[in-house]
């Protein structure tokens, strides 16, 4: 099971590697080999996720269909936004997902609730939901990246390719409000879900709490958004870290416990 | 053989280039009068502010000195003024001349867009006239093709270097695009106009101007189809305004923190961007303090137009190198086709023989079929070919290495008797 992964880690490894290279010195040919690595690994990947899927679903399996999500928005966001720092947060970022799911807690076999159609729904959503707000936090780090650049008025030749202001503010927009739907459907199926199959809509499980806690807030910062009661620098603060704790959490979750949720499994 | 015969700025001061220059409608007079002359079988001329420079194709290096001689009269030039601050380029040299000067690498502004399409035009209207042929052709088509190579391969003309495109920069990269942001003109001088004009290029398309003397806002605004108000309503205006430009006689500030807080709070805090043009400043450094308000000065755009053009310096080691693998690879297809004459003769010889042997041998039978003809037609030119192409290849070997290629061309000649 793990060559695939140790290939998938090592590309990952040297992509992001090239993009880091690219920084400092732009070339055209470096450009088309990051693109034509990323091509590839997103073909390997696809593959992994799709294997996963026919197999028992645990923790490895989460961390990579995560990581595989990346790299799915990695081609979404380049056609927009070209900077090398896209390229070096997400290939670096499939990385270390990569290499964590080695540490994860291995599969265990999943009952039959797992065959049933809300499972997939409800883990695409929250997975590929989470997913959207951690690119929401690459987002705003590099809208904040721009207002510094654009607030020293010097030209730092390093950010010279980020987008405008404007482009990451609306791409931020349309990501969390993606995401937040996305986490809304998966929310809701796996309440269906745990209800059909533990009898339960709601059990106060740590992941159910956390999720919810999060929707409940990216849903509060999306309202205040559009009213423009927050916006500009605070608004990008406040998305890096929301972003980053929904990332990190997740990654943790997946390392530290033996099941997602304490009534799945067991 | 390829001649280039000119004066640019860095070798002659305005003075002497002004002399020299040949003004638009001279340049066919000109260049048909330098086919005229003797030996120079084809010629361009390019005249721009910074340089002017004949190329030519001559058959023997006597015609250059005719060249420079009928371009001394014309201009009623001393030879003396000149010859020590024009430069002369042949053939490879030349060919490394004309791919730096049409990407732009040989300009004052490095990396300048204006050179290529004055290149283009130059040759455009030596074409009309009849004045090109194959070597000029190929060597301009192949110069114009390089500074695209160097263009997108490089960053060369990525960073902008005046004032208005350095302002069209910072605004792209604040807002996605300038089609649907309102510009607000505070002042009406000629500074004003030039970074509205790049801005209005840029796909403005509502402009709002202002001005102690009314009347010149009215003119400048009628230029881009804008409207005006009175300067005592400004800051009614500046909510409206994604970018302000400001650049006037004021000894005092017309834009402070209070006007511009106002005007955030109307406009949800949608960032804003100023640019202060005016000595001394007409916008209070205080803005700056508002988070969504991007303030810069001259000062600012000073450094940053020098950052640029230090930027611009650094891509011209890559550019070097386009031009120099460019100049290899057409210097060795120059070289190949100076053998095409002589090689397409070997080979219309090879094929006559094989027509005339063809013939005598059908003769020899009673009844050959058309098909039978046309496969015996085909094999005879098929022999002749295959035999020819290793020595054309070995030909074509030593017409890149050599450079000596009328002694080859004879040799040939006279080993094959063409």
């Amino acid at each position: 099971m793990f060559k695939i992964e140790m290939m998938l880690l090592i590309g990952y490894g040297l992509t992001a590697s090239l993009a880091l290279l690219s920084l400092f010195m732009p070339r055209k040919i470096l450009e088309n080999m990051q693109l034509a690595l990323g091509i590839v690994l997103c073909i390997f990947h696809t593959g992994v996720v799709l294997r996963n899927f026919l197999s028992p679903f645990g923790n490895p399996e989460s961390l990579l269909l995560f990581s595989w999500f990346l790299i799915g928005s990695y081609f979404w966001l380049r056609r927009k936004i070209s900077t090398p720092l896209l390229s070096i947060f997400i290939f670096s970022g499939n990385f270390l997902l990569v290499l964590t799911s080695f540490s994860a807690p291995l599969s265990v076999p999943n009952g039959p609730a797992t065959h049933s159609l809300l499972f997939p729904i409800h883990l695409l959503g929250a997975i590929f939901g989470g997913g959207l707000f951690a690119v929401g936090a690459l987002l705003a780090s590099l809208f904040l990246l721009q207002v510094r650049q654009l607030k020293a008025r010097r030209s730092f030749w390093l950010f010279k390719r980020l987008p405008a202001l404007e482009t990451l503010e609306n791409f931020l927009d349309h990501t969390l409000r993606l995401g937040f739907g996305l986490m809304t459907l998966g929310l809701l199926t796996g309440a269906f879900w745990a209800h059909e199959y533990f009898a339960a809509h709601w059990t106060w499980d740590a992941n159910q709490v956390w999720a919810l806690a999060t929707w409940g807030l990216y849903g509060c910062a999306i309202y205040l958004r559009s009213s423009r009661l927050f916006s500009g620098k605070g608004w990008a603060y406040f998305i890096v870290t929301a972003g980053t704790a929904v990332l990190c959490s997740f990654i943790l979750a997946n390392v530290l416990m033996t099941r997602p949720h304490h009534f799945v499994g067991g | 053989m390829l001649y280039l015969w000119g004066l640019n700025h860095k070798t002659a001061k305005l003075d002497i280039r002004e002399r020299f220059h040949v003004a638009k409608e001279e340049i066919p007079t000109h260049l048909r009068n330098l086919v005229q002359i003797s030996n120079v079988e084809e010629g361009m001329i390019l005249s721009t502010c910074n340089r002017v420079e004949i190329v030519s194709n001559v058959s023997d290096l006597k015609a250059t000195d005719l060249i420079k001689e009928y371009f001394f009269k014309a201009k009623n030039v001393e030879a003396a003024e000149v010859e020590t601050l024009a430069y002369s380029y042949q053939d490879g040299q030349a060919v490394s001349h004309l791919f730096r000067v049409a990407s732009s690498l040989d300009s004052m502004v490095v990396g300048e867009a204006q050179i290529l399409g004055q290149m283009k035009e130059a040759f455009r209207v030596a074409m009309d006239v009849g004045t090109t042929g194959k070597m000029l052709n190929r060597c301009l088509h192949r110069a114009f093709y390089v500074a695209k190579r160097v263009r997108t391969e490089t960053e060369i003309s990525r960073y902008p270097v005046s004032v208005g495109s350095v302002a069209v920069d910072l605004a792209l990269r604040i807002f996605e695009n300038l089609k649907e942001k309102v510009v607000l003109l505070v002042g009406a001088g000629e500074m004003m106009q030039d970074v509205a004009r790049r801005l209005y290029q840029a796909g403005v398309t509502e402009m709002l101007v202002t001005n102690r003397s009314h009347g010149k806002a009215v003119e400048l605004a009628q230029e881009f189809q804008g409207t005006t108000f009175f300067l005592e309503k400004l800051a009614q205006h500046l909510p409206r305004a994604d970018i302000v430009m400001v650049c006037t006689g004021s000894e005092k500030p017309l834009i402070d923190l209070a006007m511009v807080e106002q005007a955030m709070e109307h406009r949800k805090h949608v960032p804003m961007f100023l640019i202060d043009l005016s000595v001394p400043r007409n916008v209070d450094v205080k803005i700056t303090e508002h988070p969504n308000v991007f303030l810069y000065d001259l000062d600012h755009f000073e450094t940053i137009v020098k950052e640029n053009l230090d930027l611009r310096q650094r891509q011209m080691v890559d550019a070097e190198a386009i031009i120099a693998q460019e100049k290899h690879v057409f210097l060795e297809k120059m070289d190949e086709g100076r053998m095409d004459p002589v090689i397409q003769s070997l080979y219309r010889k090879a094929e006559d023989i094989a027509q005339v042997e063809l013939a005598k041998t059908i003769k020899m039978f009673e009844h050959v079929t058309p098909e039978q003809k046309e496969a015996l037609e085909k094999m005879t030119q098929a022999i002749a070919r295959k035999m020819l192409h290793g020595p054309v290849e070995e030909i074509k070997k030593e017409a890149r290495n050599s450079q000596d290629h009328s002694t080859l061309r004879s040799l040939l000649s006279r080993l094959f008797k063409i």
